[in-house]
C-alpha cells in the first residue's frame, strides 16, 4: 500500500475488537493520535458478527496465528422427511420459504452471526457509556422479548414486570404475592444496606436467603434460573446485587430489561472506531503486524507493518495479534454452540409476530454448570425472516466445544424440536495469565471475552488499560453533535467549551483571544 | 421501519480521499465552505430537513469520517443507506476510474435488496478549478452504462449545483424508501438517548 501515513502517534491499537476500539475512541476522543490496524478485512475480531459465508470459511480454515478461535466445525443438517407438526407447516405457509444450504448461502449477507452475543442490561454499563459518550447515534436496539427459565419440560417466560405477575397463569395467588414481596425486599436491600432482615445473611448464600423468604421452589427457581442468574455457592450479597441490576432495568425500553443491538454484537465495536475516526483516529484493516520492539532510547514502540515503521508512544493489543505475544499460552474459554432453524424455540406466546428475540440460562443438574442460550429471529436484524439463530455460550472445560455444550442442548432440544438445518461448534480462547499492565508500560494486552451476559468486565478492562495510558483525563466524555461543532469564524458563543475535545477547544481559545485583541485596537 | 411511516432518510456520502465529500455536505447543509483541508476531522453525520413531493423528510447524510482513506469502511456505515452519493474529483482522473470500485463495495456491504435499482447520484466535483482532466461526456456515458444515474457537476467552493444535486437525492431516496417499506419491517426499534434514559418510573421498576 503506496501511503501517505504519518509514521509518528500518540497510540497503536491493534486488532478491532470491543476492549481495542472502546480503548481507541476514548484516546482519540481527548486528542490522542490514534493508528488502529486490524488483519482481517472485518471490523470485531472474536467481537464481531459475520455473513453465515464469512462464518463457514472461518470455522473451516485452520486457526490463523493471531486468531484466538480454536476447534471450529459446522454441519448442515438434511431437512427431515418427517410430517412437520402443525406448528412448522404454519411457518413454511407463512413465509413461503423452503430453507435448504443453497438458499440460506444465497442470503449469507443478511446474517450476522455473533462470535460473542451478548444482551445488555437497559440501565448497565455499557448503555449508559453509549449514552454518556453520544456513541448511542450509531446504534439501535431491539427489546429482549422473553426472559425465559425451564419449568415442567417446557420453556416459559417469567413475569418480569407489575402486571406481568398479574397476569400470569403460572404462579397461584400466594406465589404472586411472595414473588412481589421478595422483589419489593430486594429493592429495600439497594437503599439500605443495613437492614435487620439482611444484615443476618451476610456471608451467607443467596440460596439460604430464599429459603428463609418462605418462596416457593418455582418462585425460588424463577428468582436464581433467571433474575438473579446465580448458582448454588452464589454469595447473598453477590445474588441480591443481580437481582437489583435486573429491576433496575426494568421499565426502560421493552417488557424485559433487556436489549440487543439491531444486526449483532459486532455493531459495537464499529461504533467505537467510528468514533474514533471522527475524531481523527486512522483505520487501515487487511493489514498485519509484523514486527513490534520498544526504542530504548526514546521509550517508543516500534510497529513494522507491510514495509512501514510506525513509532508510537503506547501499544494496546488483542492478545495473540502482535507476533510477540504469539508464545503466549492460550487454553479454552468459552464453548460456543451455534444454531440455525427453521422453526423457533417454544411455543406460540414465546414467539409472537413470527418469533421473539428471547434469552435463557441453563443450568446442569447440580447447578455447577451454565450456559446462556440467546435465539434471534429476523426481528434483531440478525437473520433473514422465517429464520431462527440460536446462540449457546458456556465456559469451556475441554477444547471440545461441542461435548462441553451436549448437556444444554439435551435440555434444550429434549422438550422443543426445532428443525434445525445448520449447526456449528467453536471454542474462543483467552491467555491464561491475563495481562496485567505491562512491565514496560508501554504496550498493553486487551483480555479476550469473559463469560458474562453484558460488558461490564469488557468496559472494566478498557477503563483499566485507559487510565493506565492517559492519567486525569474523562474516559468518553460526550462527542457532540455536529450541529454543536462550529468551526472557521462562526461565533464562537454558540459554543459549549465543555463539550468540545482538546483540539477544538485550543481553537476556540485561540479565536476567542484574537476577538479581544481585535476589540482593543479597536 | 414498516409500520411508522418513516421520515428519516440516510444518505452515504462516497469517493476518494480530498474528492470533497466533507465539503459538499458543509456546502448543502451549512452553506459554507472552507479551504483548509482536514482529512474530515470531526465530520459524523449533518441531518437536514427537506421538502421533497409536499412532504417534509429528514435527511441524514453520513460522511465517510477518513475510513475509506484504506478502505476499511465498515459494514455498519453503509447499513440501510436509502441513497449512495458517488463523488470524484473532474481534476483527478484516478477519482473518477475508482468510482466502480467504490459502487461494486457499496453493493456489496450494503446489499440492496434491489442492487439493480438502487439509487445512486454521482457528482463530479470541484469544476470551478482549471485543470479538468474529466470530461463531462465520459462522466455521462459511465452514468448511463449503470442503469442512468443522475449525474450533476458540482463546485462545494462555489456553491454550484450543489442545492440541485441534493434535492434529486432526497427525492431518489426517498422513492427508494418507499418501496423499501413493504419489504422491510424492524418495528419497534429502540434508540438510546438522555432524554429516555430518566430512572425508570418506580411503577414499573419496582415489580
Amino acid at each position: 500500500m503506496a501511503d501517505d501515513l504519518p509514521e509518528q502517534f500518540d497510540l497503536i491499537v491493534i486488532g478491532t475488537g470491543f476492549t481495542e476500539s472502546c480503548i481507541a475512541a476514548a484516546a482519540s476522543r481527548v486528542g490522542k493520535s490514534v493508528l488502529h490496524l486490524d488483519i482481517n478485512d472485518y471490523y470485531g475480531n472474536v467481537w464481531g458478527s459475520l455473513g453465515i459465508e464469512d462464518l463457514i470459511s472461518l470455522l473451516a480454515r485452520e486457526a490463523a496465528p493471531h486468531s484466538t478461535l480454536r476447534n471450529g466445525s459446522y454441519h448442515w443438517h438434511e431437512q427431515s422427511a418427517a410430517t412437520p407438526t402443525s406448528e412448522t407447516e404454519e411457518m413454511k405457509v407463512e413465509t413461503g420459504q423452503v430453507w435448504t444450504q443453497e438458499t440460506v448461502l444465497a442470503m449469507s449477507r443478511r446474517f450476522c452471526i455473533d462470535l460473542c452475543p451478548r444482551v445488555l442490561y437497559s440501565a448497565g454499563e455499557l448503555v449508559q457509556l453509549l449514552i454518556k459518550s453520544n456513541i448511542c447515534r450509531y446504534t439501535e436496539f431491539r427489546a429482549v422479548d422473553n426472559v425465559c427459565m425451564h419449568q415442567n419440560g417446557t420453556i416459559v417466560s417469567i413475569p418480569c414486570s407489575r402486571s406481568d405477575i398479574f397476569n400470569t397463569k403460572s404462579l397461584t395467588i400466594v406465589e404472586k404475592r411472595l414473588l412481589m414481596k421478595f422483589m419489593n425486599a430486594c429493592n429495600d436491600y439497594g437503599e439500605d444496606k443495613c437492614n435487620e432482615d439482611t444484615l443476618a445473611f451476610r456471608g451467607k448464600t443467596f440460596f439460604d436467603y430464599l429459603k428463609a423468604q418462605r418462596v416457593t421452589e418455582k418462585i425460588a427457581s424463577c428468582v436464581t434460573q433467571a433474575i438473579a442468574m446465580c448458582g448454588p455457592d452464589t454469595s447473598f450479597e453477590e445474588g441480591m446485587l443481580r437481582t437489583q441490576r435486573f429491576l433496575h432495568s426494568l421499565g426502560r425500553y421493552g417488557n424485559t430489561p433487556f436489549l440487543y443491538p439491531m444486526y449483532g454484537c459486532g455493531e459495537f465495536p464499529q461504533s467505537f472506531c467510528r468514533q474514533c475516526a471522527v475524531y481523527g483516529g486512522i483505520y487501515c484493516l487487511k493489514r498485519s503486524v509484523d514486527d513490534c520492539s520498544v526504542d530504548v532510547n526514546s521509550n517508543e514502540v516500534l510497529i513494522s507493518s507491510a514495509g512501514t515503521t510506525f513509532r508510537a508512544k503506547h501499544v494496546v493489543s488483542a492478545p495473540r495479534y502482535l507476533p510477540a505475544s504469539r508464545d503466549c499460552v492460550m487454553r479454552p474459554h468459552l464453548s460456543r454452540g451455534l444454531f440455525l432453524s427453521s422453526t423457533p424455540l417454544g411455543n406460540d406466546v414465546l414467539n409472537k409476530g413470527g418469533g421473539g428475540v428471547n434469552i435463557l440460562r441453563l443450568m446442569d443438574n447440580v447447578g455447577a454448570r451454565e450456559a446462556i442460550f440467546i435465539q434471534l429471529s429476523h426481528y434483531s436484524g440478525a437473520c433473514p425472516k422465517g429464520l431462527y439463530l440460536f446462540h449457546l455460550t458456556t465456559p469451556a472445560i475441554s477444547d471440545d466445544p461441542a461435548s462441553d455444550l451436549r448437556i444444554f442442548t439435551l435440555q434444550l432440544f429434549q422438550y422443543a424440536d426445532p428443525e434445525i438445518i445448520f449447526s456449528s461448534y467453536f471454542t474462543l480462547t483467552a491467555q491464561s495469565q491475563p495481562d496485567k499492565g505491562g512491565a514496560d508500560n508501554i504496550v498493553y494486552y486487551t483480555d479476550a471475552p469473559s463469560y458474562e451476559m453484558d460488558y461490564y468486565d469488557a468496559i472494566a478492562n478498557a477503563r483499566h488499560i485507559f487510565g493506565k495510558l492517559y492519567t486525569d483525563v474523562e474516559f468518553l466524555p460526550r462527542a457532540p453533535d455536529v450541529e454543536e461543532i462550529v468551526v472557521d469564524g462562526e461565533d464562537p458563543s454558540a459554543l459549549n467549551e465543555h463539550s468540545l475535545p482538546e483540539d477544538l477547544r485550543a481553537q476556540l481559545q485561540d479565536m476567542q483571544q484574537a476577538t479581544e485583541e481585535m476589540d482593543i485596537q479597536d | 421501519m414498516a409500520t411508522r411511516k418513516k421520515s428519516l432518510l440516510k444518505v452515504i456520502i462516497l469517493g476518494d480521499s480530498s474528492v470533497g465529500k466533507t465539503s459538499l455536505m458543509n456546502q448543502y447543509v451549512n452553506k459554507r465552505f472552507s479551504n483548509q483541508y482536514k482529512a474530515t476531522i470531526g465530520a459524523d453525520f449533518c441531518t437536514k430537513e427537506v421538502v421533497v413531493n409536499d412532504r417534509v423528510v429528514t435527511m441524514q447524510i453520513w460522511d465517510t469520517a477518513g475510513q475509506e482513506r484504506f478502505q476499511s469502511l465498515g459494514v455498519a456505515f453503509y447499513r440501510g443507506a436509502d441513497c449512495c452519493v458517488l463523488v470524484y474529483d473532474v481534476t483527478a482522473p484516478n477519482s473518477f476510474k475508482n468510482l466502480d470500485s467504490w459502487r461494486d463495495e457499496f453493493l456489496i456491504q450494503a446489499s440492496p435488496r434491489d442492487p439493480e435499482h438502487f439509487p445512486f447520484v454521482v457528482l463530479g466535483n470541484k469544476v470551478d478549478l482549471d485543470n479538468r482532466q474529466v470530461s463531462t461526456r465520459r462522466a455521462q456515458q459511465w452514468c448511463q452504462s449503470k442503469n442512468d444515474i443522475p449525474y450533476y457537476e458540482t463546485s462545494a467552493k462555489e456553491g454550484i449545483n450543489v442545492e440541485m444535486a441534493f434535492q434529486t437525492i432526497a427525492k431518489n431516496a426517498l422513492e427508494q424508501e418507499a418501496e423499501a417499506e413493504v419489504i422491510n419491517d424492524f418495528p419497534d426499534q429502540i434508540i438510546l438517548n438522555s432524554q429516555n434514559n430518566r430512572p425508570g418510573n418506580p411503577d414499573n421498576c419496582q415489580c
